[in-house]
């Protein structure tokens, strides 16, 4: 088990060391669309850090990206890039902590409206700031090439999650998921760890969304705060399947090549597509594609399939 | 921004925020019996709203009916759309789930994934441009100095008549009866006899049907029909749910009422833009204090 995980540590940066080789080989349309790739799959990986192993359902986490993405349009001009994005992670990670603090007492679908409104409210207040006192909509911010930025923070969200994983707080956040009143019976300070795993998602989607705003360009609230941010990690991670590390990679590759190839072709049909992909994988694909194949290998070896935990 | 509150604005307020209530709780009372229902909850809410609104458009411009007796074409294509979206897509993951949280989040998965679907077929149907039509106006009444439209008053005495005909339904009739039951006790319900697959598909037809006719009053009221008209009032309809209670027919009500006369409030007294943001903040409120809901005990 121990030679397996250091092996996918061993995969990853394998594949980091030849992406970072990428910009020298790949045409710049390609390293955009690299680029986007690799977003979501932090994306999604920091969705499914806390929200995949605890099923508690984020659906904000077009909050947290937006206010990273409103750091950078704030300070980009006047501070260095990576204190930019320190100062992001700083203010996500402690506006996550007040957030989760207060809400993580609400189970299932509650927990799922609120931080839904969350992205909503902060969207509405922006927009009403811009309205009334600076009398703006939205703002120009610095624009540069963001691959190494965004590579970079990928990187460090799946070695952290996949480290976290097998750490107290991953099997803490593993056994809520599982069953919480067990989790505290056996003496799990399971508030601390769902705080703590909430926050540290949240982190990397701050960092995410401030590493990304330089490739826009221009931005106002409803780009930051796009609804599309919360549903892609969670439909991503459905998709690839929620069970195991490489679900939610598999599905961001997929479905953000996907998206990529739609916008770039039916660009009024997008939504239409994306809302019809969505019910056609929960119908039909209750484990993600992941979920499917190993049901599929372990009944093609004629072992019987373990019942894959709900 | 902020004007001073006169008689007449207090009056303003005291009879528009009774009639943005009331059709509120009609709104919300689809979604919250639905939701109490069969778990799964409708964040389609809105766009099936939407859907009715546009059906009484077509009703009014295509075949010169009055836009309040359009409920003869709205209630049967709105049940039928709600029985077959039930059939095709949430008949399944009833049957699919394991847990009962599993059938709460995938079914809010495929009512997001609904709602981008129906919100996107009526913008390539019907184009993203607003569309509205000439109510028949029964003139207005003057109370000191305040003037209202009839047909506003009318709409609303229409939602509270539609309130009391849900109470009837669900207090005197044998289908009203199960559908209580299940919300109380669904593993009850079934011991005793009670098919509660039926009652899932009769609850989500009825709130597809409700959420059609508020559609209906909606048009009638603002006669600005788009395909994204929908999104505001199921966050409205949302946030009323967690107010008033799952399952609670009297706090559906009450909150209605409450939750109008806030934003109407709002709308008049402080800014039309912050009306979202207040609602939110009031949804954030209420969760943070009091997840169960203000009307349950």
């Amino acid at each position: 088990m121990n030679s397996g995980n250091s092996l996918k540590y061993y995969i990853l940066i394998g594949v980091f060391a030849v992406l970072s080789c990428a910009p020298f080989f790949v045409s710049p349309y390609y390293l955009a669309m690299l680029t986007s790739i690799l977003c979501w799959i932090g994306l999604s990986v920091s969705w499914y850090f806390f929200s995949g192993l605890t099923k508690y359902v984020s659906l904000g986490s077009a909050a947290f990206f937006g206010i990273g993405v409103y750091v950078t349009a704030v300070f980009g001009r006047s501070l260095p890039f990576p204190l930019v994005l320190l100062l992001a992670g700083v203010i996500v990670f402690l506006f996550a902590c007040g957030i989760g603090l207060v809400t993580l007492r609400l189970r299932g679908i509650f927990f799922a409206i609120f931080t839904y409104g969350l992205a909503e409210l902060l969207n509405n207040i922006i927009l009403f700031w811009e309205m009334k006192v600076t009398g703006t909509r939205g703002r120009f911010i610095i624009t540069m090439d963001v691959y190494y930025p965004i590579l970079l923070i990928t990187f460090v969200a799946l070695i952290t999650v996949l480290f976290l994983m097998r750490s107290n707080i991953g099997l803490a956040l593993r056994m809520i998921g599982d069953c919480e009143e067990a989790a505290i019976h056996f003496g799990v300070n399971t508030t601390r760890y769902k705080i703590l795993g909430f926050a540290i998602s949240s982190l990397f989607m701050g960092l995410l969304g401030a590493a990304f705003a330089p490739r826009w360009g221009y931005i106002d609230s409803g780009i930051a705060f796009n609804s599309l941010y919360s549903f892609m990690p969670a439909i991503m991670t459905l998709f690839g399947g929620a069970q195991m590390f490489i679900g939610p990679i598999v599905g961001a590759v997929i479905l953000s090549i996907l998206e990529e190839y739609l916008l770039t072709t039916f660009k009024d049909y997008f939504m239409l597509i994306l809302g019809s992909i969505m019910i056609v994988v929960i119908l039909t694909l209750p484990d993600g594609i992941t979920g499917k194949l190993l049901k599929r290998g372990v009944k093609a070896r004629g072992v019987k399939a373990p019942r894959t935990p709900p | 921004m902020i004007s001073l509150i006169t008689p007449s604005l207090f009056l303003d307020i005291l009879i528009g925020g009774l009639i943005l209530g009331a059709i509120y709780s009609v709104i919300a009372a689809g979604l919250n019996l639905q939701y109490g229902v069969t778990r799964m909850l409708n964040v389609a809410h809105g766009d099936f709203l939407m859907l009715g609104a546009y059906l009484t458009y077509f009703s009014v411009t295509l075949l010169n009916m009055n836009p309040f007796a359009s409920i003869i074409i709205v209630g049967p294509s709105m049940i039928s759309i709600g029985l077959l979206v039930y059939a095709l897509i949430f008949r399944r993951v009833v049957t699919l789930s394991r847990t009962a949280g599993e059938l709460e989040f995938r079914s809010l998965l495929l009512f997001f994934g609904l709602s981008f679907v129906i919100q996107n077929l009526a913008m390539i149907l019907w184009t993203a441009n607003y569309r509205g039509y000439e109510a028949p106006t029964l003139g207005s009444v003057n109370v000191l100095g305040v003037t209202f439209e009839v047909n506003r008053i009318i709409i609303a005495l229409i939602s509270i008549l539609i309130n009391v005909f849900l109470y009837l339904f669900l207090r005197y009739t044998k289908v009203g009866l199960a559908m209580r039951a299940t919300v109380d006790q669904p593993e009850g319900a079934q011991i005793v006899g009670i098919n509660i697959y039926t009652i899932f598909a009769i609850s989500f037809g009825i709130g597809v049907l409700l959420g059609g006719w508020s559609g209906i009053l909606i048009s009638i009221l603002y006669s600005a029909i788009n395909p994204f008209m929908g999104v505001p009032y199921t966050l409205i309809a949302l946030v009323l749910v967690v107010l008033a209670g799952v399952g609670s027919f009297k706090g559906n009500i009450v909150g209605g009422f409450i939750l109008g006369y806030l934003a109407y409030f709002t709308m008049r007294v402080i800014h039309s833009a912050l009306t979202l943001v207040v609602i939110y903040a009031i949804l954030i409120l209420i969760l943070l204090v009091r997840p169960r809901g203000l009307f349950v005990r």
